[in-house]
Formats: structure tokens, C-alpha cells, sequence
């Protein structure tokens, strides 16, 4: 069966101004490495908009008002330190929920075995009444919402591996025991949540902090002996995947030292798993990442594994 | 403050950066680094392959009493080889190295710069005075942040 990829040109439109590290050329980066023969077979859908329950079952419905008339009619507008709205993206923010929720219709309808959603803005750090972090929407936990609402599944996991905590998707999780959040992450790092006592409501949350400088043989470990063995033993019916690329040994905005065979690696696994415990479901979508070349390279890495599924 | 996060070490490297031969005296070094005020420099082959970086603690690192002398003999140490006294696979950055991780290294390691190479040959040398240098050209204007 086949791999799925969600993208749309408006995910490139979300403009955060001059010199943003989140940058639509990330998203032409990640496209242009995943040109190409060998990714020929990979399925391309443009995905629509999330509807509101969609997302008001993740984040208050004052919340997402306020946020899409936030968006200017021209110009930037600078929403915290961090994060940037321009006219496009209150339509990028709702295109790339949508993204999510759709390749998990198509995924858990059997339509395809695995997809990869190619979205701006990322949506970790947003929580249900907060944009922050370069985040509008939590797509991720917004996906996983749908997932239970739209087609009844008992156990969602959500396996974050962005060097920066899922502080949004932490926030989701925590006291709903139908979702399981696992996240790797440098710490001592923005936000500054995620440290390993955080477990959540019903030991449902998951955090690995890892040191500045920790690289792939750390990262491994952590995940082979921590991870991978609670996440079977949560047995998902779908796995979802923040899968930010920053923990490159390339990447300007932390100190991990991970290299593009590590997403390669955690792709293999990360499929290997869901073979194993559910029919192959999983659906992945992009957080950080900011080296372009090294960014790029990563996705394709991580994509190879998911189109050998 | 955004912009910081796109610069290269690219952006701000001296190019083509002072070195000296492995063969280059002690003296000769010492004398460079005095006329630049620099605390250090790399040193390379005769093909411009990087072979170590000599700093102002190394030349003094030359003389410490050891068994060899009762007292040690300047003239001869001044006279000795770079490559004898230098650190060997020294930590380098490629042009391509975001600086926000050479700031990072910078304060790990206590470095005050580091050779730049590509494919093995040095093309530049990125400082402490470097990337200061760039973090207030890509300063907002005025006191904003």
C-alpha cells in the first residue's frame, strides 16, 4: 500500500517576515527533497481546512475566534516574541489541522498505509488557549481529537521527537487517558516544560529530557529502551507523529547532535511498531526543523522508511 | 532578533584567514600573534590543509620545566617547529556551521575562535570579536528587542 504526502502552497504563504527561522523556504526545502524517481509512487493531496468543531475540541472556541481576527490584512503581526501571523495564515493555520485529520480518515479508512503532512505553521507548543512557539492550531492534537470524535479510537499515541517540549500537546494529553504523549527533547530548551516527573493524569505523558550535546547514540538508547517499550505497552490503534527535524547537529536553534541516518532510524522504528500493533497507522506531520539543507534530508530520510511500510 | 538565526559561520569568518606552515618557528608565531592580537592561529601544509591550531597558551605550555633542563633554554624552544608545540585535530566549523552553535561552542569550550575548513583545507577563522560583530549588525534598531 501506499504513503501519503498532505501539502499545499499556502503553507508557504504564511509569511513571518524578514530573517524568521520559521520560514516558508522550509517548506520548499522539504518539497524539493522529496522530488525525484524514488518518490514518484508517494501519493500528493492538497488538504482543506479544519472545521471548527475540529477545532474546539482541542481549543476553546474564544480562543480560535480571537485567533483568526487576529490575522492582518496585510503586513505582519507579531502575536508574542516568537510568533508571526500574516494574511495567509489563519488559512495556512486551518489548512494544516485539516491536514492532520485527513490523513488520519485516510489512514484509519485503509485508503493509504501511512501519510506525512509537509505543513506551516507547527502546532507543538500551542496550547488550548495559547498561540506561542511559532504554533497557532496544535494540529497534532487536534488530529488525535478526530481521531476518537470521527472514528472511535480508545488509544492514541503521539510521539514528539522536535528538540523542544510539546508543552500544547502535554497540555491535551494530560487528562485524557484515551492519549498517550511521548516526547524527546534538549533540556534545559524553550519552553521549559518537559521534565521526566511530568507524567501526566493517568501516566500518560511521557517526557525523555535530553542534554545539550546528546547525539545519536543517547537518542537510541532512549528511545529503544524507554519509548518503544511504552508505546507497546499503551497498544495504539494509531500513531501520530510530531516529528520536528531541530535536533540536527545542524540546526541553529538548539544543541542536539542528531544526524539525518537518526530520522531515518526513528522512521524505520516508528513504522516497525505500527506493523506491529496497528495495521501500519500512522500519520506524521511537521514541527520544527530549521536547517534547510539538513531539514530537508531529514524528511527524506524519514520518508524512505515510511514508503518501504 | 530573527536574523541572528540565519547567519553562517559563512557570514562572519575572516577569509582567507593568517595562518602559518608547520614548519614556522615558535618565535616567528609568537611574533604574529603579537603584531594581529591574536590569541591564537591554524596551521597548515604546503596545500593549505589544515594540520592544528597554536594559541598564546601553547607557545607558553613550550616552557614548562620539565626533566629535560634545569632551566628552559628560550632560544632553543623559540627556535623549534610550530607543528612540535600545536594542538593537533583541533574542533573546526564548516562555512556552512549556523553561528548560533559557534556562540554555543564558544561557551562550552571557553574557545575564543575556530578554524574554518572545507574539504579539509582552512578558509577562515571565526572569533569571538566575529560573531559579536554580527549579533549587533542584526540588532533592531534602537532599544527594541
Amino acid at each position: 500500500m501506499t504513503s501519503r504526502l498532505y501539502t499545499d502552497a499556502v503553507f508557504q504563504a504564511h509569511d513571518t517576515g524578514y530573517g524568521h527561522p520559521e520560514c516558508g523556504e522550509r517548506l520548499a526545502a522539504v518539497l524539493s527533497a522529496l522530488e525525484g524517481p524514488e518518490f514518484a509512487p508517494l501519493e500528493r493531496r492538497q488538504p482543506e481546512a479544519a472545521h471548527s468543531e475540529q477545532l474546539e475540541a482541542v481549543h476553546n472556541a474564544r480562543h480560535v475566534a480571537r485567533l483568526l481576527e487576529s490575522i492582518p490584512s496585510r503586513g505582519n503581526r507579531l502575536l508574542d516574541a516568537d510568533t508571526v501571523v500574516s494574511p495567509d495564515s489563519g488559512q495556512a493555520a486551518l489548512r494544516a489541522a485539516g491536514a492532520v485529520c485527513q490523513a488520519v480518515d485516510a489512514v484509519v479508512a485503509g485508503e493509504v498505509r501511512n501519510a506525512f503532512c509537509a505543513v506551516r505553521p507547527p502546532g507543538h507548543h500551542a496550547t488550548p488557549a495559547r498561540s506561542m512557539g511559532f504554533c497557532l492550531f496544535n494540529n497534532v492534537a487536534v488530529a488525535a481529537a478526530h481521531a476518537r470524535s470521527r472514528h472511535g479510537l480508545e488509544r492514541v499515541v503521539i510521539v514528539d521527537f522536535d528538540v523542544h517540549h510539546g508543552n500544547g500537546t502535554q497540555d491535551f494529553c494530560w487528562d485524557r487517558p484515551n492519549f498517550m504523549y511521548v516526547s524527546s527533547h534538549q533540556w534545559p530548551l524553550y519552553p521549559g516544560t518537559g521534565d521526566s516527573q511530568e507524567r501526566g493524569g493517568s501516566d500518560n505523558v511521557l517526557n525523555l529530557p535530553l542534554r545539550p550535546g546528546a547525539g545519536s547514540a543517547e537518542m537510541r538508547e532512549a528511545y529503544s529502551a524507554k519509548v518503544f517499550p511504552a508505546i507497546e505497552r499503551f497498544r495504539p490503534e494509531l500513531i501520530l507523529v510530531s516529528a520536528g527535524f531541530d535536533a540536527h547537529c545542524l540546526d541553529p536553534l538548539a544543541g542536539l547532535e542528531w544526524t539525518d541516518d537518526d530520522y531515518g532510524w526513528l522512521g524505520q522504528r516508528l513504522v516497525e511498531l505500527a506493523d506491529r500493533l496497528c495495521d501500519g497507522r500512522l500519520v506524521a506531520t511537521l514541527e520544527g526543523g530549521y536547517h534547510l539543507a539538513a531539514l530537508g534530508r531529514s524528511v527524506a530520510s524519514q520518508m524512505r522508511e515510511m514508503m518501504k511500510a | 532578533m530573527f536574523e541572528f538565526v540565519g547567519k553562517k559561520v559563512a557570514d562572519a569568518m575572516s577569509s582567507p584567514p593568517v595562518s602559518v606552515r608547520d614548519h614556522t618557528t615558535l618565535a616567528e608565531v609568537d611574533a604574529l600573534l603579537d603584531e594581529h592580537g591574536f590569541n591564537g592561529c591554524p596551521v597548515v601544509d604546503g596545500d593549505g590543509r589544515l594540520l592544528g591550531l597554536v594559541t598564546g597558551f601553547d607557545v607558553l605550555r613550550a616552557f614548562r620545566i620539565t626533566p629535560d633542563a634545569l632551566v628552559p633554554p628560550y632560544h632553543r624552544i623559540m627556535a623549534s617547529p610550530v607543528v612540535e608545540h600545536m594542538r593537533k585535530a583541533p574542533i573546526t566549523m564548516t562555512p556552512d556551521t549556523p553561528l548560533t552553535r559557534v556562540l554555543q561552542r564558544m561557551l562550552d569550550l571557553g574557545n575564543t575562535g575556530f578554524p574554518v575548513v572545507e574539504e579539509g583545507r582552512l578558509v577562515g577563522v571565526v572569533t569571538r570579536r566575529d560573531v559579536l560583530r554580527v549579533l549587533r549588525e542584526c540588532a533592531p534598531p534602537g532599544d527594541g528587542s
